[in-house]
């Protein structure tokens, strides 16, 4: 019986796997897709670059791939999330920080650095830049207010190429035909005034809709900006949060005020770069907050609002306030495990000092298909002019949670006032609620010192 | 001719050693070592992870239970919890119901159009969460929102709705969103459970005198009970884990972190804050969290019961 069944199965495998059956053309086939892989197997490869530049941002992978090479060792640019960038770094730096696969040159954004800065001393992963900086005679052509952001402990850990002023953009024919001028507001006070009449006169001509100024109400952003007007910082140099500052509570009672008063003058832009223009485009938001990053988006308005947009300055607080913020920023820096750190700060050095004057530039580029929408008025000398006023603060994972506290007292006292809580009780009651917010961001200073030597 | 049971020797598991059980585990192997270098070897480095201090680039300490201990007293931690409990509870409460009874009106005979009709509660779990968060919001909230237009045009608001920006919206809309996307998935379940009763139990229950609910509660609901229990735990630890829909559809916590869950504020701080330590401890705490609600869940819908009494 055993035997019957062994001599079935030997047949059938016989059957199964004999050539003669196999047509001639599935051979050939089979034969030629061999001779692909072993010859694909087998190719040449691509000489891999000697250095390697680790960046989001098309802009400096375009910048990148039109400078002239560097003399000496070769090099090439990764283009990648900003997502993708900030975990395959900081995996590296924290597994591997000595690892060949380490960038030799790589482009930071303001809130993506802030976790790479934020380490104990010795432990930043990033190499300190000021004496290469003062060596090469580079330091002069830094913009003074634009190293604050990659500055820790005196040292220098990026070389600033983008820094973001902010402006206020409006719509100057909206205005017009309500027959006021924000420009002429001096003071943040003037300007609620004047964007009180602006919505007055658009709500009598049936459009109620309509505000004068974006503000947030679920972020932090746009009193972040005013924040730092008043020099006030959420987290000091020393680390120590500051939301118990008493500058705040009746700064954030006029944010609520302009966004959920009795009569609210301000409004949130719609998310998505395409939305927000088009809230300027109909009118439903007539004043917007613009860092330079912002302003090419506004080609999509072009030329609907061509000589209907004009530019301003913030207005201040106090006499003593600056005109301007800073929203938003990039530099380059070099990792500590950079395996040629000579060669990676020559690629660094050609990419940031590629152009004449100081750096970083006024983003002329950025604003070259949006001029047309300012009329006669020069918005590249406004940020040249505001970028020089600057003062850039090193933004840290505890600031990030500082602006996450502010964002939540925001929508808070906006709901609170809407519901018709007076100014003084709401003064009160974000004062309160910012005090938690300080407890909890002493916790957490305490928490993260504790696991440092 | 009734079969002869199997005797209780061929029943006891066979000690033997031999070839034959030295070629299954080089079988296993490959299933046996997957698990240990992706399931087993990373938990064990993130339950060591969880004992060690160290954001960012810091190197890594151990620091026994401080990030335990911070966890404790951390109130974004609980009330992350608290609104991701919130969200399964309520998630729930509809979920099985509303699935229910859309399986009840499809196994009618006398509703027509039952082929459309699965089709259009069912096509709606084929939408991707992120996609169904990012129709949500175009839908709902916003200047430029269907709802928002459709409301000004017809001249019932004059200030377009900014839903996703008001903190008593937040948990509403999620859990419409999460509610589109789970109620045709379990209607189907549901459906395939009910095709499955017996219908001479309803002739009976019939006879008795039971009314519509008596047969619902008396018949159907205990005969497809481990359908609903499957139903229940598979959408709790759904519901718990829930990331993507509330972080694209309130692209962050929302209006006074109401709409933080825990899977996102674990996210936040180990990926955003680049504190791994701290992450790996709330990724700890959650699982415990989840792992405690699902026995409670078993224990309280029987689970297993049946297979015990039948």
């Amino acid at each position: 019986m055993a035997a019957s069944l062994d001599l079935t199965v030997r047949r059938r495998a016989e059957q199964w796997f004999s050539f003669a059956s196999i047509p001639p053309a599935a051979v050939l086939l089979f034969l030629a897709g061999l001779g692909t892989g072993v010859a694909l197997l087998l190719r040449p490869g691509e000489r891999e670059p000697e250095l390697v530049l680790w960046t989001a941002s098309a802009e400096m992978a375009e910048r990148f791939a039109t400078a002239p090479p560097p003399p000496g060792p070769t090099a090439g640019v990764e283009l990648m999330s900003s997502r993708s960038l900030d975990l395959r770094l900081m995996t590296l730096l924290q597994a591997a920080p000595s690892s060949t696969e380490l960038p030799d040159v790589v482009h930071l954004e303001t809130l993506s650095a802030a976790k790479f800065l934020d380490a104990g001393p010795g432990e930043i992963g990033l190499m300190p830049l000021e004496d290469r900086l003062a060596a090469s005679g580079l330091a002069d052509r830094v913009l003074p207010g634009a190293l604050g952001a990659w500055t820790r402990d005196g040292h220098v850990y990026g070389v600033p190429i983008e820094l973001h002023p902010v402006t206020l953009t409006y719509r100057k024919d909206l205005f017009a035909a309500a027959g006021v001028d924000p420009a002429a507001a001096t003071t943040w006070d003037e300007l609620a005034v004047i964007l009180e009449q602006y919505c007055a006169y658009w709500q009598q001509r049936g459009r109620p809709n309509r505000r004068g100024l974006e503000l947030a109400r679920t972020t932090s952003e746009h009193i972040t900006l005013m924040l730092q007007q008043r020099e006030v910082a959420l987290v000091d140099e020393a680390g120590r949060p500051n939301l118990d500052d008493a500058r705040i509570p009746p700064l954030l009672t006029f944010y609520s005020e302009l966004l959920a008063g009795p009569r609210p003058v301000a409004i949130p832009t719609s998310e998505g770069h395409g939305r927000w223009v088009a809230d300027l485009m109909r009118g439903d938001v007539a004043m917007i907050w613009t860092p330079g990053w912002k302003l090419p988006h506004l080609e999509a308005a072009v030329p609907e609002l061509n000589g209907k947009l004009a530019m301003m300055e913030l207005p201040r607080f106090e006499p003593g306030d600056a005109r301007t913020a800073v929203w938003g920023g990039a530099m380059l820096g070099i990792p500590s495990g950079a395996s040629n750190p000579e060669a990676s700060w020559k690629l660094l050095v050609q990419l940031a000092f590629s152009g004449e004057g100081h750096i970083p530039a006024a983003p002329e580029a950025s604003l070259a298909g949006v001029g047309g929408l300012f009329a006669s008025q020069s918005i590249a000398g406004v940020y040249l002019e505001l970028s020089r006023e600057v003062r850039a603060e090193p933004m840290t994972p505890l600031g990030i949670a500082a602006a996450a506290h502010l964002a939540s007292a925001i929508s808070r006292a906006a709901d609170a006032r809407a519901a018709g809580v007076s100014e003084r009780e709401l003064n009160e009651l974000i004062s309160a609620w910012l005090a938690a917010a300080q407890r909890d961001l002493e916790r957490r200073a305490a928490f993260a010192a504790g696991g440092r030597p | 001719m009734s079969r002869k049971p199997p005797s209780r020797e061929l029943l006891k598991p066979r000690r033997g050693t031999g070839v034959r059980d030295r070629w299954a585990y080089v079988f296993l192997f490959p299933f046996i070592a997957g698990m240990a270098l992706f399931f087993a070897w990373p938990l064990a480095r993130s339950g060591w992870m969880s004992l060690q201090r160290g954001a960012g680039t810091d190197e890594a300490r151990f620091a026994g239970l401080a990030n335990y201990s911070f966890a404790a007293r951390d109130p974004l931690l609980w009330g992350s919890l608290l609104n991701t409990l919130a969200f399964a509870a309520l998630f729930l409460v509809v979920q099985i119901p509303a699935s229910l009874g859309l399986a009840l009106l499809l196994n009618d005979r006398r509703t027509r159009g039952l082929r459309e009709l699965r089709f259009i509660f069912f096509s709606t779990h084929l939408v991707g969460v992120v996609f169904a968060a990012v129709l949500f919001s175009d839908m709902l909230s916003g200047r430029h929102s269907l709802m928002s237009r459709l409301l000004l045009h017809a001249g019932l608001i004059d200030i377009p709705l900014d839903l996703l920006n008001r903190e008593a919206w937040v948990m509403p809309l999620m859990l419409a969103c999460a509610w589109y996307l789970s109620v045709g998935f379990g209607m189907i379940y549901c459906l395939a459970a009910l095709q499955h009763v017996d219908r001479q139990l309803y002739d009976a229950a019939l006879m008795d005198g039971a009314g519509a609910w008596g047969r619902l509660f008396h018949v159907t609901i205990p005969q497809i009970r481990p359908t609903l229990s499957f139903l229940a735990i598979a959408g709790a630890i759904w519901a718990l884990q829930v990331f993507e829909l509330p972080y694209v559809l309130l692209d962050g916590p929302g209006p006074n972190y109401r709409g933080l869950t825990a899977v996102m504020y674990l996210f936040a701080i180990g990926f955003e804050r680049g504190d791994l330590g701290y992450s790996a401890a709330i990724g700890w705490i959650f699982t415990v969290v989840v792992v405690l609600i699902t026995l409670a869940m078993i224990r309280m819908l029987g689970v297993g019961r049946e297979e015990v009494e039948s």
